[in-house]
């Protein structure tokens, strides 16, 4: 994993993660904060900042000895937020050629063909 | 773990540290950066208690540094001090005898990623294998405490992920770390706080993720376009 060193890292591991969920490549287990920091090549403090916000945001749960998943309803509401932030974006740039939603909405419907 | 309190050392007339008021959690690693002159290596000294402050003092578990405390502390010096006439198998034997935490499967493995040569004589290694066999010396312990001198100098920077990793691969919730360099880019991520020095004087300080949120820019860049250095 590549980060850009100009952001918060722990961000980017989050979002790291959340992806992965996304893709299925995280169904269940996180893997332990110890192993994702050396995966990825930073101090393990940092992928625990990462794991404390997930939780916050009750995207996983955990508990010692237990270790870390991700919880039940966490991959739709992911996919759905994801999902969400790609079509916002398209739009918007779209939007920013000057074309109006029906012209959006017929040019997606062509794809669909 | 460390409490550093109004400490200032001075030779003659010359501040190498101003004024350091400091508190280090056990289990953080810290990033001490600064340019070449800064106090980093000053302010090591005293927290291995080679140096002893002219005023103010420093507690480490509540105690003054002492041989007592330097049983669970490793220090990796930035000047070489190796007996150069030894093998590196007869140093590291050495070491192993004289160190209560040394580890020998560590050490063993360490020699494996260093790819050490154990039969030859300390004078004809090269620096960049002197600075393995050092780092092997400091890291073949489970210390407590790691104080690390500018570990990346003199390294080709192919080599420098390699020592990154080993030190990475020490890290533990109940180990605490300060790094000295001035080579920062490919040091940075080990670095959940990192402290700024200038002049003897602690400049910045606060968690990187958070630094790098309020500077826009990398610990790196922080340094380099921040403290002008």
């Amino acid at each position: 994993m590549q980060f850009d060193k100009n952001k918060p890292i722990y961000l980017q591991i989050k979002r790291e993660i959340k992806e992965r969920i996304v893709r299925k490549e995280i169904k269940k287990e996180l893997p332990t904060v110890r192993n994702l920091a050396k995966e990825v090549g930073v101090n393990p403090n940092t992928v625990a900042r990462a794991y404390r916000d997930l939780e916050r945001d009750n995207i996983t749960g955990s508990r010692v000895g237990k270790g870390t998943w991700v919880k039940d309803r966490a991959y739709s509401k992911l996919q759905k937020e994801m999902v969400e932030e790609i079509v916002d974006s398209f739009i918007q740039s779209l939007y920013s050629l000057g074309l109006t939603l029906k012209e959006i909405k017929e040019i997606v419907e062509e794809i669909d063909d | 773990m460390i409490e550093i309190v109004d400490v200032v050392k001075r030779y003659g007339h010359t501040y190498a540290i101003g004024g350091i008021n400091l508190k280090i959690d056990k289990g953080s690693f810290v990033g001490l950066i600064g340019p070449n002159g800064s106090g980093k290596t000053t302010l090591l000294k005293l927290v291995f208690g080679y140096e002893r402050p002219s005023s103010g003092y420093i507690h480490i578990n509540g105690e003054s540094p002492s041989t007592m405390t330097n049983s669970f502390i490793t220090y990796y010096p930035e000047v070489e001090s190796l007996y150069s006439g030894m093998k590196v198998s007869q140093l590291l034997g050495w070491y192993s005898e004289f160190f209560l935490d040394w580890d020998k499967e560590k050490e063993k493995k360490l020699i494996q990623f260093f790819d050490l040569p154990l039969q030859k004589y300390i004078y004809q290694l090269s620096k960049g294998f002197r600075t393995r066999l050092k780092l092997i010396l400091t890291l073949a312990r489970n210390a407590k405490l790691f104080l690390l001198d500018e570990p990346l100098s003199g390294i080709d920077p192919t080599s420098r992920d390699r020592i990154v990793s080993a030190v990475l691969n020490e890290y533990r919730e109940d180990r605490t770390f300060i790094l000295a360099t001035h080579i920062v880019s490919e040091a940075e991520t080990l670095f959940d706080r990192t402290i700024f020095l200038l002049d003897g004087n602690i400049v910045i300080d606060g968690e990187s993720d958070d630094l790098r949120s309020k500077y826009g820019k990398s610990i790196d860049a922080i340094f380099k376009e921040e403290l002008n250095a």
